[in-house]
């Protein structure tokens, strides 16, 4: 291999490397307009959704050296031009098979990013499903996915295009509309079109059904010159269609006077340089002049001013984009950005603490100032590792769809807050517990629609699954109107796995929690979907790790709605910094309830249990002294740290609160990993050690031990 | 469908035109006004809930208008800003910033108010 190979290999290897992620967008928006496509088959913007998104595939794809895709794309893309043009209806059958041939368009990309294997063969079932739905004739047989060279070339950057094109006189008679093309040039990118009146003849002479009109466009587009030509493909044989780059050279970039209405008729051919140069030192507009003196046409005039305007405004776009551009940076490098931040703030607290143990005025002006920064920097680089939720949310659409079909249910899933933005890391965790909550609000909470419709109920049931800002807290709520949770049943189950005691007094509230518990389940069947019970209780595991909480509520024949409250960050964390003797821990702040405390009067003890009595309410309490073996001496007035987890309260004993604490993070690593009850660590302003407890593990594995004796 | 309805108000003619204005009834709209423009001093096209409209309509109009001119008749034209017919005209590109040659410029059907 000589060196050129080897660097063309190199710049292949980025190429596809930088369209990874372009390319599953592009999926999971294919997917995304399918879907809403389905609910409004006669949209015409949805259907250039769609059309865009497989074109895109086809001609980065092909780019990429990915010629499955390219090949695959471009016959998925023969049936929405069929759309586009009138010659086929969307039917759920489309609909259908353009998903399935969406999920094998991603099993072909895992494969290239070597992420699994794609089943060729389901490719040519596809694309025969799909080809028995053109109607014949239509397929387009002499059209070729983009050529890898070609589509090399389809430009990221946008183009501006100049386009001629005069159509067949008897153009209606083939019953295609002009007007539909030039509205099919507006949708890849901005264009204008100035209609060409020269050749229309007075009424005597006309031939009303025939075309006697031409077109001058100016088009801006990044879809490359392809696409603009697919447009006239079927008319450029009876028409005439020229299509030249626009040279914007000089033009565009910041400080260059706009193209002049003498450089753009010079440059269509319209006029030849000295006769411009003539009549430029009048005092007249040079547009009249010209059509004044019969040396330019009007209508080229017109259709040089409005290019002249499109670049004008092209030049407005690009300053403001500019200003607003973003670039893409590989994840590994925020997280390392917010790992640097969060040492950052540690050090920023010793130098704070350092500062305030002395006297220098000019140091506690310095570690102020670097507290504020550190601070802004924080918030700053916070924020760029949010992301909207919507961005996990579209992908439920499908699980709902599919779900409900295949259990023979009708229900849909109505998406409420996507632009709530929150930690990526939250949100990378969070969809496998949003897909438990999803399918057992399918399988157990919706039911059929005869059995709906008996209940008074819409035929369709609706899950809606929302997301808001709470403090510091993003809620996430998934509420159906399905036939809600037997509270019932849930008591009589527990007693059974002997989870209660048969006459326990639990409210509704703890009863619903009881289905968190694993292996917990009422269902009498055991689905596909569910009803192992361990649905919940992966949920359960999952929303613990996020320092999350959650919430049930019931009503028997309305539905269920479960909230999950998680923090907006896992990097730095709001904490309640607590001593015992020498040792600092750290609760999550939001798990605290109260604090109130320890007196002998007050505390009592049940079994091995030991309660405090709060204003009336019997509270169990843990003594973390004991929990973690610490051996000093207890402090003469202890302090009880009481928590809420899923409705229940469980206190705490410590030795001293210091209060509020922004907490930074750390892992522990591997050899911590098995510690139950501690979740990680992070580091005080003097260089200490302080452990962040894992609250709800600490309060289950009491429990198992209580439960053991 | 095209609604063609005529009226007479002494030496101008009155044509209302609604529905589609499209090829399917150009035949007949054209035949309407090149009998008005032969017959009439002034001919006043009104556009009123138009509900379909494609370019054979304007190129119609346009020619119209040129007859008009030749014969030193008047045309005018109100409603463009019905919603088909104003969105094709601006999609389309009829609106013109420097008129027709064949025409005074500054009475082009589809001179827009920015012109220049």
């Amino acid at each position: 291999m000589t060196d050129a190979d080897s660097s063309e290999n190199l710049d292949f290897n980025v190429l596809r490397e930088m369209f990874k992620g372009e390319a599953y967008e592009l999926v999971a928006e294919l997917e995304h307009a399918l879907l809403v496509l389905e609910e409004a088959p006669r949209d015409k913007e949805l259907v250039g959704r769609v059309f865009r998104a497989l074109h895109t595939l086809k001609g980065s794809g092909g780019a990429c050296g990915f010629d499955d895709v390219a090949r695959f794309a471009h016959e998925i893309e023969a049936v929405y031009d069929a759309v586009r043009h009138d010659q086929l209806e969307v039917t759920s059958e489309i609909i259908n098979a353009t998903l399935a041939a969406r999920d094998q368009i991603k099993a072909l990309l895992d494969e290239q990013y070597g992420q699994g294997k794609a089943e060729r063969e389901v490719t040519d079932v596809i694309i025969g499903r799909l080809r028995q739905l053109l109607p014949p004739g239509v397929l387009p047989a002499g059209r070729k996915p983009a050529e890898p060279a070609i589509a090399a070339a389809a430009p990221v950057r946008p183009t501006t295009y100049r386009i001629f094109f005069r159509p067949a006189r008897n153009i209606f008679m083939t019953g295609t509309d002009p007007g539909r093309l030039l509205e099919e040039l507006q949708t890849l990118g901005s264009s204008r079109a100035v209609a060409q009146l020269e050749g229309i003849p007075d009424l005597k002479g006309l031939d009303p059904e025939q075309c006697y009109l031409a077109w001058d466009v100016v088009l801006t587009t990044d879809r490359g010159i392809d696409a603009v030509k697919d447009v006239f493909l079927f008319v450029q044989e009876a028409g005439a269609v020229t299509i030249e780059e626009v040279d914007l050279d000089g033009f565009m970039t910041g400080g260059a006077e706009q193209k002049r209405l003498g450089d753009i008729l010079v440059e269509r051919g319209d006029i030849a340089p000295e006769e411009i140069s003539s009549v430029a030192s009048q005092q007249k507009r040079l547009g009249e002049i010209l059509v004044e003196q019969g040396l330019v046409h009007n209508d080229r005039v017109e259709a040089a001013l409005t290019e002249q305007q499109h670049i004008r405004e092209l030049h407005r776009e690009r300053q403001k984009t500019e200003a607003l551009s973003s670039i893409r940076v590989a994840s590994p490098k925020l997280d390392m950005l917010v790992d640097l931040v969060g040492e950052l703030v540690t050090v920023q607290a010793r130098l704070s603490q350092t500062a305030a143990g002395t006297s220098n005025a000019l140091l506690l002006s310095i570690a102020e100032e670097v507290e504020r920064l550190t601070a802004e920097l924080r918030d700053t680089s916070m924020s760029i590792r949010m992301l909207p939720i919507g961005t996990i949310f579209g992908k439920f659409k499908r699980l709902v769809r599919d779900l409900s079909r295949s259990l023979g249910k009708s229900a849909e899933l109505v998406l409420e807050g996507e632009e709530t933005e929150l930690d990526k890391s939250v949100i990378e965790r969070l969809h496998d517990p949003l897909v438990h909550i999803i399918r057992n609000c399918v399988d157990h909470g919706i039911e059929t629609p005869d059995e709906r419709q008996a209940a008074g109920k819409p035929r369709q049931g609706t899950i809606v699954l929302s997301a808001e800002h709470s403090g510091a807290h993003v809620l996430i709520r998934i509420r159906d109107d399905g036939r809600g949770m037997n509270v019932e049943a849930i008591r009589r189950k527990a007693a059974e796995q002997g989870l209660i005691s048969a006459d326990a007094s639990l409210a509704d509230q703890e009863l619903l929690s009881l289905v968190l518990l694993p292996g917990f389940s009422t269902a009498e069947q055991v689905t596909d979907v569910s009803g192992r019970g361990v649905g919940m209780d992966v949920v359960k595991q999952a929303i613990d790790g996020l320092r999350g909480t959650i919430e049930i509520c019931s009503r028997p024949g309305q539905g269920t709605t479960i909230t999950l409250a998680l923090p907006l960050t896992l990097a730095i964390i709001d904490g309640f910094l607590t001593r015992i003797g020498m040792e600092h821990f750290v609760f999550p702040l939001p798990l605290v309830d109260e604090c109130v405390e320890l007196s002998a009067a007050h505390a009592t003890s049940s079994g091995r249990r030991a309660l405090l009595t709060v204003r009336g309410e019997l509270v169990p309490f843990i003594r973390l002294r004991d929990r973690f073996a610490i051996a000093e001496s207890r402090a003469s007035v202890e302090q009880v740290v009481i928590t809420k987890v899923d409705g229940a309260r469980v206190g705490f004993v410590v030795d001293h609160i210091v209060g509020g604490h922004q907490t930074v993070v750390k892992n522990l690593g591997s050899m911590y990993a098995g510690v139950e009850g501690i979740s990680g660590a992070t580091i005080l302003g003097d260089g200490s050690v302080a452990l962040i407890l894992d609250v709800p593990k600490l309060i289950m594995s009491v429990e198992r031990e209580e439960a053991a004796v | 469908m095209a609604v063609i309805r005529r009226e007479r108000d002494g030496n101008k003619e009155i044509i209302t035109l609604s529905g589609d204005l499209t090829v399917s009834h150009a035949r007949a709209m054209r035949a309407v006004l090149h009998e008005a423009v032969q017959g009439a001093a002034e001919v006043a096209v009104i556009l009123e809930r138009v509900t379909d409209v494609d370019v054979t309509f304007p190129q119609l109009l346009c020619s119209t208008h040129r007859t008009a001119a030749a014969l030193q008749k008047i045309l005018s034209v109100r409603g463009g800003e019905e919603a088909p017919v104003s969105l094709l005209l601006r999609n389309m590109g009829f609106q013109r910033q420097v008129g027709c040659r064949k025409i005074s410029g500054a009475d082009c059907l589809w001179r827009c108010a920015e012109g220049r």
